[in-house]
């Protein structure tokens, strides 16, 4: 079969030194995200709790 | 000569003549969930997947794929092919590379039947040899007594599917923890791995004696419960004995209302992180912790399997939190039902994940055994030197995947299956709170959820393969 690495003893590829120092790179999005929902939770709950208010005073 | 069978999992070949850095592609995976984040609170407001919609097929097709003699024939085969692993297993060579068992166990079974499940839906329950077994010592029994067997226990409905997640933990802990480090370095040799079948088909047998056969594989035995999970995303279904299409990704909906379904979810996801980890991010501590238990006096394999198997549980947990948090975040939006409820009714939205990380991380390993199985192995499946079928002088043929298909492939499937997960959230999301408004502040934790599977996923594959 050509290509085929019959009878070739395999070495795995799988280093273990991996580029771990580049998770800030894969966690920024999440970061993000979470930072809007965060944000826009607190925001919308204290406009709730004005308007409660508002109907209180009223 | 004859190739070997890369014992690692995931991918096998370096990453290569990508366009852009990796890490760019988790921030392009994430763009496009938040851009279908917008598009379904927009354009997808009315709940779609709730009610129940089968079409039977023509009664051609039906009678043609469902009926007794086909039923008859895929259980033959399927206890044809555990006789297959069985009788090779035992009687084959040690090694575990060229011993048709190992294979057709780890990757043409538990990774071939995902993808059949699928496509084509609960093919399993037809092949499952050990519903054939039962069925068939059922049908002598009522022949005999003239009258059907009952079950004498009855199954305690606390206990959920939690038997069945139990099963899949075993196995996967078998697969990657038994046989650490490559299947010889250890000891997961084609005899250890028939035994450990053999012993599961007797406890599946006997469960099934003791509290019936349907019972036992809708909540106690692990592969009809963890295929069965998958074949939900799947059109085809057959109903008393008529074959149907209903609507795809439907049949999700109504699947994690018993107790220990979210652990069967999460456990597929959570197991798939632990084999990405074990050999890249987790590499390091694992090492670290297996010295610490060996300089406590624990033997080395002992010391290196409990520390895996601490790593393993970490995954799980991870897994869990992450679509806890979730959940929890949800349950800030006024109207939301209790937790446990709330995370019950949402948990089907990660079967589309774990679909797509298993896809992402063994897409390339599927790819390569099935070329030694359909091989090598399958024309001498004891490894002595046979060749049933002129095949044995076949080999794996590496160059078959490039390295950066292989990438493409994975964040597609990764990218497809947290935006179908998504979808099914927001629907599922218009059924609890009614409105358009309350869903889509609800699926903004859900986003969350979906943004951080993504980045994992590629983030771990792209420390698997550095």
């Amino acid at each position: 079969m050509s290509g085929a690495i019959a009878g070739a003893s395999l070495s795995l590829p799988v280093a273990h030194a991996g580029h771990w120092y580049f998770w800030p790179l894969y966690a920024l999005p999440l970061g993000i995200v979470l930072w809007s929902v965060v944000k826009t939770t607190i925001r919308e709950r204290r406009a709730a709790r004005d308007d409660q208010d508002r109907e209180t005073g009223a | 000569m004859i190739p070997l069978i890369p014992v690692a999992h995931g991918l096998l070949i370096g990453r290569q003549d990508l366009p852009i850095p990796q890490w760019l592609f988790a921030w392009g995976a994430s763009l496009v969930l938040i851009v279908s984040f917008v598009a379904l609170s927009v354009l997808w407001r009315d709940v779609r997947f709730e009610t129940d919609r089968w079409r039977p097929v023509s009664d051609r097709l039906s009678r043609v794929l469902v009926n007794p003699v086909t039923a008859g024939l895929a259980g033959a085969l399927g206890v044809a092919l555990l006789g297959v692993v069985i009788w090779s297993g035992l009687s084959g060579t040690d090694s575990p590379d060229l011993n048709f068992s190992l294979t057709f166990v780890f990757i043409t079974g538990w990774l071939g039947l995902v993808v059949l499940s699928v496509l084509a839906g609960d093919v399993f329950r037809a092949l499952n040899p050990w519903r054939a077994i039962a069925r068939a010592v059922s049908a002598g029994f009522r022949l005999v007594a003239g009258q059907p067997g009952r079950a004498p226990l009855r199954y305690p409905e606390r206990l959920g599917r939690w038997p069945a997640a139990a099963a899949i933990v075993g196995f996967v802990w078998l697969e990657l923890i038994y046989g650490i480090g490559g299947f010889s370095s250890v000891g997961l040799e084609p005899r250890k791995a028939t035994i450990a079948v053999i012993v599961y088909s007797v406890y599946t047998l006997v469960a099934m004696a003791l509290f019936g056969i349907e019972t036992w594989l809708d909540r106690g035995e692990g592969f009809s419960v963890f295929y069965g999970m998958f074949s939900r995303l799947a059109a085809p279904e057959a109903r008393d004995g008529r074959l149907g299409l209903r609507r795809l990704l439907s049949a999700t909906t109504h699947w994690a209302t018993v107790s220990g379904s979210i652990g069967m979810v999460i456990i597929a996801i959570g197991t798939t992180t632990f084999d990405g980890s074990q050999e890249g991010l987790f590499k390091s501590p694992i090492d670290s912790l297996f010295r610490h238990l060996n300089d406590a006096g624990l033997g080395a394999v002992a010391a290196h399997r409990l520390a895996e198997s601490v790593f393993l549980a970490l995954s799980l947990a991870g897994v869990a939190a992450i679509f806890w948090l979730g959940v929890l975040g949800m349950r800030s939006v006024p109207g939301s039902p209790p937790l446990r409820e709330l995370g019950s009714r949402f948990a089907h939205t990660l079967i589309p994940i774990g679909l797509a990380y298993l896809v992402a991380h063994y897409f390339s390993y599927f790819v390569f055994g099935e070329q030694a199985q359909f091989t090598y192995l399958l024309s001498d499946p004891l490894g002595n030197g046979s060749d049933y079928f002129g095949t044995a002088s076949g080999g794996i043929n590496y160059t078959s995947l490039s390295a950066a298909a292989v990438w493409y492939v994975q964040v597609g499937a990764l990218i497809t299956g947290h935006v179908t997960g998504l979808v099914l959230a927001h629907d599922r999301a218009l059924a609890v709170y009614g409105d358009v408004r309350r869903a889509s502040l609800s699926q903004r934790w859900m986003l969350a959820v979906m943004v951080a599977f993504t980045c994992l996923g590629l983030f771990l594959l792209s420390q698997s393969n550095v």
